[in-house]
């Protein structure tokens, strides 16, 4: 991570030698990786579970695996933040799972309205703990999933932050199962797009 | 070109949402190919970056602490070999990492080669070294769970196809509800440069052969072959014939290797 503030919109990039270290067991290693993604790890936890206890389980569970299983990273295949999320998001599922309970985003969505959104997910002033490299990156982020038509962004969001698989998401609003598939891969392929240059700044 | 169906699952399979029941075919096929598979690297970036798009939350102080106590009394994959977990460690699930076990040890001995070295070339080193080791697991815990489940199915048709002499043999596994095939070759010699083997599945006696795919064997004659037999095909013959590198819409030599499905219909 550079050591001055940068107006290039960015998410977080770790020095690969913190990976090499977490590989020979350095434990100040994980430490890092935590002071830089813990607060995202635990947001999103947030995002998918009720309780705060459980989130930090969640995240417990998860650097406990990134710990143990951080030579099966593979830098070139993903980012470092892609690989700590998806390992956080299926420890969240896990849980839920555990606990026969429904994602916190999806009981929300079911709550409030089927107007497409997940309430929620992106509210609340942005604390100043968080990088401005990745304050930037989500304001884009944000702004691009906003963009989606909202029964892309729908499916999109109830996939990822629900848990939902797609015949559940063709169940849950009543659809046809090919046309979640092809809301579900439209809605990846425009967020692709307008992420792209987020994506190459940080590889 | 990577059909619009795989492309599907592909950004479902990057958000976690591919049907539970889809997910063996579709790995399968991730581990068979490469253009799939950055296909999918590419999709993973978008949705971890998705994650950017939650409510800040700080989390509590005790939970890094919770996190570097529970490190210190585990070891990291590369370090562990057969002992039990640790007591304390908070990993309650422990997947199934034995089955990566050498890959562990491979990982670690690939990693400890490189230790003697200056340090941008062992970090570098390291690096490609663990993409190697990664891919490996990745495709070979694919390709397993893709054969297991090919093999373990109730309905089965099993193929031997055998040459004129005694080696070299095959054997071809049907599985008629998931409508794959496996086929597994012994004592035959690598196919020679520019050239590679192609099995073939013929409905009946004057029907044309379908390709089901290309293979060749290892330095111990030994090969393997998954495939996806074509919907409405109903082998009643596997042949085996060498092609031009690639493999050929039709035969172009005269198969060398038969088998008829005991019980085809």
């Amino acid at each position: 991570m550079p050591a001055t503030p940068t107006v290039v919109s960015t998410p977080p990039v770790l020095d690969p030698a913190v990976i090499a270290r977490l590989v020979s067991g350095d434990e100040t290693a994980l430490g890092e990786l935590y002071d830089l993604f813990g607060a995202l790890a635990y947001s999103l936890a947030c995002a998918m579970v009720t309780d705060p206890a459980d989130a930090e389980e969640v995240v417990a569970d998860a650097f406990a695996q990134i710990w143990r299983s951080a030579s099966t990273f593979d830098p070139s295949r993903g980012s470092v933040m892609a690989w700590i999320t998806t390992i956080v998001r299926s420890r969240a599922l896990d849980l839920l799972r555990a606990h026969r309970r429904r994602a916190k985003a999806l009981e929300q969505a079911v709550a409030i309205s089927n107007d497409g959104s997940l309430p929620g997910l992106s509210a609340g002033p942005e604390p100043a703990d968080r990088g401005v490299e990745q304050l930037e990156a989500a304001t884009i982020v944000r702004r691009s999933l906003a963009a989606l038509p909202a029964a892309q962004r729908q499916v999109l969001e109830l996939a990822y932050f629900g848990g939902l698989s797609q015949s559940q998401i063709a169940t849950h609003l009543s659809e046809p199962l090919g046309t979640v598939k092809t809301r579900m891969r439209a809605g990846m392929e425009k967020l692709r797009h307008a992420l792209g240059p987020l994506m190459e700044a940080r590889t | 070109v990577i059909p619009a169906e795989r492309l599907d699952q592909a950004a479902a399979y990057a958000l976690g949402a591919v049907d539970p029941s889809d997910i063996p075919g579709f790995e399968a096929e991730l581990a068979r190919s490469e253009e799939l598979r950055r296909e999918v690297d590419e999709l993973r970036r978008v949705t971890g970056l998705m994650a950017l798009t939650v409510a800040p939350q700080a989390p509590p102080p005790r939970l890094r602490e919770q996190i570097m106590t529970n490190a210190h009394a585990a070891h990291p994959m590369a370090a562990v070999r057969s002992e039990p977990r640790p007591p304390g460690a908070v990993l309650r699930r422990r997947s199934s990492a034995w089955t990566v076990a050498p890959w562990i040890l491979l990982a670690a001995a690939l990693v400890g080669v490189v230790v003697m070295r200056g340090r941008v070339a062992q970090e570098r080193d390291q690096r490609i070294a663990l993409t190697q080791v990664t891919d490996s697991i990745r495709i070979t815990l694919a390709a397993r769970d893709s054969v297991l489940a090919t093999l373990l199915a109730p309905d089965v048709e099993t193929v031997k196809l055998v040459a004129t002499g005694k080696p070299p043999s095959a054997r071809m596994y049907w599985n008629r509800a998931s409508n794959r095939v496996i086929l597994a070759a012994f004592a035959l010699p690598p196919a020679p440069s520019g050239r590679t083997y192609q099995l073939w599945g013929i409905a009946g006696a004057n029907a044309r052969p379908v390709s089901l795919g290309t293979f060749n064997t290892a330095a111990n004659g030994e090969g393997r072959l998954t495939a996806a037999v074509p919907p409405g095909l109903s082998i009643s013959v596997g042949a085996i014939t060498e092609e031009p590198a690639g493999g050929s819409p039709q035969p172009t030599t005269q198969p060398f290797m038969v088998g008829q499905v005991k019980t085809a219909q």
